[in-house]
C-alpha cells in the first residue's frame, strides 16, 4: 500500500509539472503582505520557524538547547541552490522531493541509500566531504556549492565565518532533536522552500500526517499491549530513550508499553545492566539494539541473553542507510513497522519497511 | 624480629579483609539484594527470580573478576618491576597487551569469520597475548641485557598501536565504536560460565611464581650480580615473561586494558611491608590488588546513580597521583 | 687457589697474557695498573663475564671451561665497586643473599645459613647495622655490607673490583685490614683491584702489576718499591 501512496505523490508532482515554471504567490502579485499558505505554518516542529517575506521566506533555526534563534536567513525564489548536504535525513527529503540534482556534496557515499544520489555520485556530479571533523575548507571553496546543510550540534560549523563571507549559506539542521515524529517530518517544509517546491512539500506533509493518524488509529482499541525495551549496552551503560523522546512517543503511539516512559527528558536514560535486567527481565519486545546480529550484540553485551526479549529482537540496522534517509520524513512507516511488531494480530499493519527481526 | 611479625600480622589482616570487601562489593549494586539471596542464587537457582539472576549472572562474576584482575595485574606488575629492576614498570611494558589489542581490533574490524564468532573477542585477545609473549620470549633469549628487552617491548607496543590506529581509520563507525568500548576496559563483561577457566588460569599463573621466588629475591641486586650468585638468568627471564604473558593476556582478554593497577600496587605493597622478600610481596600484591580493584568498583557502583565512572578512569584518577608520588620519593 | 696457564685476557685482542701464575689462599693480592690496562677485564674473565681468549684458568684444579656460568658462584664471590640501589633491603637480608648458591630452590635459610650470615657480618664488624636498610647507610658501610655478602657465600676465592674507590681514607685502610684478616683467618684467596698505589703499598699485600705495553703481569711481593710499581705500570 505504501507503494501506491508513493506513486500517488509522484502523480501529484508530475501533475504539478515543472515547479520552476509554477507561479509562486510572491512573483504573482505585488501584495507584499500576502499570507503564507496556511499549510506552511509550522505546527509540530519546534526547532524552526517560517515567515513570508518579499520574494521569498524568512527561516529561523532554533537551537534546542538554548531555545534561542541560532540562525536566521532568507530564501528567495530566484536563487538556485547548490547544496552540500551532510545530513542523511535531509538527503532523504531532497530525494522525496525529487531535487537531488541540487546536491553537489555529501559526507560519505557509504552512508547514502538514495539511488538518484548514488547515480549522480558515480557520474562525478557529487563530491564527498567527510563529516564536520574532517571537513576541508579548501575543497568547499573550490566547489560549486552555495549552501551547506549539517546536523546542528550546538557549536558553529568549522570556519563558518570565512565561508559565509564568500557567500555560503550554512544551515544547522535540528530535525534530529525533534521529539514529535510529525515535528521531524515537518522539516520537509524547509526543504520545500530551499528547493522551491513548497507546494509538494505541503502536500507530502499533509499526507504523512493523515497516514500517521490513520495508522495510529489501528491500535486504539487493542486489548493487551506488549512491554517494550529500546536501546543497548554501550560499554557499561545501557542507553534507552527518555519519556519525552521521539522513540518513546513512537512506542506509545504504536500501542506498546515502555518502562521508562515516565522518566522526563528528551534524551537518553542511562541504566546499569543490573537495573535493565531488574526492570525488563520479562519485557516482551526489544527494539533498536543498534547492531544487526545477535553475535555482535553478544559481544557488546554478554548478559543480553538473559532478557526474555532477546528472542524477540528487532532492529533497523540491516539497512541503516534506508532508515536514516526515509524514517524522518515518513514516520508513519516507522509507526506501521512498530505496530506490526507489537500487534501482529492487527490486519491493517503491513510487512516491515525498515525493521527486521534479528535471529542470529 | 619485630618487622617479620608485623608483616605476618599485616598479611593476616589483608587475608581477612579480602572476603569482607568481596561481600561489600556484592551488596554495592543499585538493585537491592540480600546476602542470603546470593547463596540461594547459586544453590537453589530460580530462573524466574530476577534477584537470583542478577546475583548469579552479574554480581558474582563482576566481583570475582575484580579480585582476579586486581591480583593478576599486580603480580604481573611486580614481576616486571623485578625483571627490569625498575619500580615504574607495569604489566604492559613488554607490549603483550598490545598484541591482545591488535588481535581484538582484527576481530572487530576486518570481519574475518573465525575471529568474529561468539568467542571472537576473548579468543583473539588470548591468541594475541600468546603470540606476542612468544615474540618477546625469543628476544629475551637473544639479548644480553634486560634494558634491550625493555626497549624491544616498548617498540613492539608502539608499532602495534600504530597498526591498530590504521585499522581504526578504515573501519565503519559501528566497528570503531565497538572497539573503542572494548578498549575502555570493563569488569562487567564476564559470564558465570567463564569463571572456571579464568580462575584456573589465574591460579596456574600465580602458583607458577613459586618457582621464581628465590631468583626474584636475588634479582633486586642486578642481573650481573644475580648471575654471579648462581641464578640462570635466561631461564628466569623466560619464566617471568611467560607468567606475565599468561596473567596479562588473561585479564586483557576478559576485561580489556586496565590501567595503573599493575604499576601502583606492587609499589604500595613495598612501601607498606618494607621488605624485599618476594614471597611476601607476591602474596600481598595479589591480595591488595584484589582489594584495590574491589574498592574502586564499589565506589563506582555507589556513585552510579549520580555519575558513571568507567573503571579505567577511576584507576587512573587514583593511580596517577600515586605514581607521581613514587617518582618524587625516588628522586628525593 | 687460582692457577693461570698461558691465559690470554682481552675482548677481541689479547691485552694481557699470563704465562704462568699461581694465586694462593690466605693471601690478599692487589691488582694494579694504568687505566685501560685490563684490571676489570681480568677480573671479569675470571668470573666468566668475559671470555678467556686462550689458555686456561683453574680453580682448585678445575678448568674454567668445565664450570658453567651459573656455577661460578660455588668457586668465587665477586664484589662490585658500586652498591646496588635498593629500597627496603635490610643489611642482614642482603648479606644472606650470599647464601643463595647453598640454599634450595625456594631459597629457604636453614640454621647453618643464618649462622654463616651472622659470622660474615661479624667479620666485617657491622653487627650494629644488621637491622638497618642498606639505603640508610653511608658509602663505607655499604661497602662493608657488600663484602660481608661475599664472605657469607663461603667461597675460597673472593674478587673485588675497586672496593676502596669511593671511600674516605680511614675506611680505605679499614677495608684493607679487614680483608687481610679474613684472608688469613678464613683461608681465602682475595684479589682486589685498586687505583690507590700508596695505600696499597702500605698494606703490605702482594701486587699483581699489569704492564700495558708488555701486555704482561708482574708479581711483586712486599715490601714493595713504589718506583718499581710505577715503572712497570707506566713504562
Amino acid at each position: 500500500m505504501r507503494f501506491h501512496y508513493i506513486i500517488g505523490i509522484l502523480l501529484i508532482l508530475s501533475g504539478c509539472g515543472d515547479n520552476s515554471q509554477l507561479d509562486h504567490p510572491a512573483s504573482n502579485s505585488d501584495n507584499i503582505e500576502e499570507n503564507i499558505p496556511e499549510e506552511l505554518i509550522v505546527e509540530y516542529a519546534e526547532n524552526f520557524q517560517l515567515q513570508r517575506i518579499d520574494q521569498g521566506y524568512l527561516i529561523e533555526i532554533i537551537n534546542p538547547n538554548t531555545g534561542k534563534i541560532e540562525k536566521s536567513f532568507k530564501v528567495r525564489n530566484d536563487e538556485p541552490k547548490r547544496i552540500i548536504s551532510l545530513t542523511a535525513t535531509l538527503n532523504g527529503m531532497l530525494s522525496i522531493l525529487n531535487s537531488t540534482e541540487l546536491i553537489v556534496g555529501i559526507s560519505d557515499i557509504n552512508y547514502i541509500h538514495s539511488p538518484e544520489i548514488r547515480k549522480r555520485f558515480k557520474q562525478g556530479k557529487i563530491t564527498e566531504y567527510g563529516d564536520e571533523t574532517t571537513y576541508s575548507i579548501e575543497k568547499t571553496i573550490s566547489s560549486q556549492a552555495n549552501t551547506i546543510l549539517y546536523s546542528g550540534f550546538g557549536d558553529e560549523f568549522p570556519n563558518h565565518k570565512k565561508l559565509e563571507k564568500i557567500g555560503f549559506l550554512i544551515i544547522p539542521i535540528y530535525d534530529w532533536r525533534e521529539n514529535d515524529p510529525l515535528g521531524k517530518a515537518e522539516w520537509i517544509k524547509l526543504v520545500g522552500i530551499l528547493t522551491g517546491k513548497e507546494q509538494e512539500a505541503i502536500a507530502l506533509f499533509e499526507n504523512v500526517k493523515a497516514q500517521y493518524r490513520e495508522t495510529q488509529n489501528l491500535v486504539r482499541n487493542t486489548n493487551s499491549d506488549p512491554t517494550v525495551i529500546s536501546g543497548n549496552l554501550i560499554g557499561d551503560i545501557w542507553y534507552a530513550p527518555a519519556g519525552d523522546s521521539y522513540m518513546a512517543k513512537m512506542i506509545s503511539d504504536a500501542g506498546g508499553i515502555y518502562k521508562y516512559k515516565d522518566i522526563q527528558g528528551t534524551g537518553s536514560v542511562e541504566r546499569s545492566i543490573e537495573q535493565i535486567l531488574k526492570d525488563n527481565h520479562e519485557t516482551d519486545i526489544w527494539i533498536n539494539p543498534g547492531l544487526g546480529t545477535k553475535r555482535q550484540i553478544g559481544k557488546m553485551n554478554p548478559h543480553a541473553r538473559h532478557l526474555k526479549a532477546y528472542n524477540n529482537l528487532y532492529c533497523y540496522s540491516t539497512n541503516m542507510n534506508l532508515f536514516w534517509e526515509r524514517s524522518a520524513a515518513e514516520p508513519h512507516l516507522v509507526l506501521s513497522d512498530l505496530i506490526h511488531i507489537f500487534h501482529p494480530e492487527i490486519a491493517g499493519a503491513n510487512e516491515l519497511f525498515f525493521y527486521e527481526k534479528i535471529t542470529e | 624480629m619485630k618487622a617479620e611479625l608485623r608483616n605476618k600480622v599485616l598479611l593476616l589482616a589483608v587475608v581477612c579483609a579480602l572476603p569482607a570487601f568481596a561481600l561489600l562489593h556484592l551488596l554495592a549494586g543499585q538493585v537491592d539484594i540480600q546476602p542470603g539471596e546470593f547463596y540461594d542464587s547459586l544453590v537453589n537457582f530460580n530462573p524466574k527470580n530476577t534477584n537470583h539472576l542478577i546475583a548469579r549472572e552479574i554480581r558474582i562474576p563482576r566481583m570475582t573478576m575484580s579480585i582476579i584482575a586486581g591480583g593478576a595485574l599486580s603480580i604481573a606488575g611486580l614481576l616486571m618491576q623485578n625483571l627490569f629492576n625498575n619500580p615504574l614498570a607495569g604489566p604492559y611494558v613488554l607490549g603483550i597487551n598490545s598484541g591482545s589489542s591488535l588481535f581484538v581490533a582484527f576481530s572487530f574490524m576486518t570481519g574475518i569469520p573465525l575471529l568474529t564468532s561468539d568467542m571472537g573477542t576473548i579468543t583473539s585477545a588470548l591468541i594475541g597475548a600468546f603470540l606476542f609473549g612468544l615474540i618477546i620470549m625469543s628476544f629475551s633469549y637473544l639479548v644480553k641485557s634486560h634494558i634491550s628487552l625493555l626497549l624491544i617491548g616498548l617498540m613492539l607496543g608502539s608499532f602495534t598501536s600504530a597498526l591498530v590506529y590504521i585499522l581504526q581509520s578504515v573501519s565503519t563507525a559501528e566497528e570503531l565504536k565497538a572497539f573503542t568500548m572494548w578498549a575502555m576496559g570493563s569488569l562487567q563483561h564476564v559470564e558465570l560460565s567463564q569463571l572456571p577457566l579464568i580462575i584456573t588460569l589465574f591460579v596456574l599463573g600465580s602458583l607458577g611464581t613459586l618457582f621464581i621466588v628465590k631468583p626474584m629475591n636475588i634479582l633486586v641486586i642486578g642481573e650481573q650480580n644475580a648471575k654471579l650468585l648462581g641464578i640462570n638468568i635466561r631461564t628466569v627471564r623466560l619464566i617471568i615473561i611467560s607468567i606475565t604473558a599468561l596473567l596479562t593476556g588473561l585479564i586483557t582478554a576478559y576485561c580489556g586494558p586496565i590501567a595503573f593497577v599493575g604499576l601502583a600496587i606492587p609499589n604500595l605493597v613495598r612501601i607498606i611491608f618494607k621488605t624485599q622478600h618476594h614471597g611476601t610481596l607476591l602474596l600481598a600484591s595479589a591480595l591488595i590488588g584484589g582489594i584495590f580493584l574491589l574498592s574502586c568498583d564499589i565506589i563506582i557502583q555507589v556513585l552510579e546513580e549520580y555519575i558513571h565512572i568507567p573503571i579505567n578512569a577511576f584507576t587512573s584518577l587514583v593511580g596517577a597521583p600515586f605514581v607521581v608520588f613514587i617518582v618524587l620519593k625516588r628522586l628525593a | 687457589m687460582i692457577e693461570f696457564n698461558n691465559a690470554h685476557i682481552g675482548y677481541n685482542e689479547t691485552i694481557i697474557s699470563i704465562e704462568s701464575l699461581i694465586l694462593k689462599k690466605s693471601n690478599v693480592y692487589i691488582l694494579a695498573g694504568r687505566n685501560g690496562a685490563g684490571k676489570s677485564t681480568l677480573l671479569k674473565t675470571i668470573t666468566k663475564q668475559e671470555k678467556l681468549l686462550n689458555g686456561d684458568i683453574l680453580f682448585n684444579g678445575i678448568s674454567i671451561s668445565n664450570i658453567r656460568e651459573n656455577n661460578v658462584a660455588k668457586h668465587l664471590a665477586f664484589v662490585q665497586s658500586t652498591f646496588p640501589k635498593i629500597d627496603f633491603m635490610k643489611v642482614k637480608d642482603f648479606v644472606s643473599l650470599g647464601r643463595a648458591p647453598h640454599t634450595n630452590a625456594l631459597g629457604r635459610l636453614h640454621q647453618l645459613d643464618i649462622e654463616k650470615t651472622k659470622k660474615a657480618i661479624k667479620a666485617l664488624e657491622i653487627d650494629h647495622l644488621s637491622e638497618k636498610f642498606t639505603s640508610e647507610l653511608s658509602d663505607g658501610e655499604r661497602q662493608m655490607v657488600a663484602i660481608a655478602k661475599a664472605i657469607a657465600q663461603e667461597t675460597d676465592i673472593v674478587l673485588l673490583d675497586e672496593p676502596t674507590a669511593f671511600l674516605d681514607y680511614a675506611n680505605k685502610i679499614k677495608v684493607l685490614n679487614l680483608l687481610k684478616k679474613i684472608a688469613s683467618e678464613m683461608n681465602k684467596c682475595i684479589i682486589l683491584s685498586s687505583h690507590d698505589i700508596d695505600l696499597s703499598i702500605e698494606s703490605h699485600c702482594t701486587f699483581i702489576v699489569i704492564s700495558r705495553n708488555e701486555k704482561k703481569i708482574h708479581l711483586l711481593k712486599a715490601p714493595i718499591n713504589k718506583t718499581e710499581v710505577l715503572k712497570i705500570a707506566f713504562s
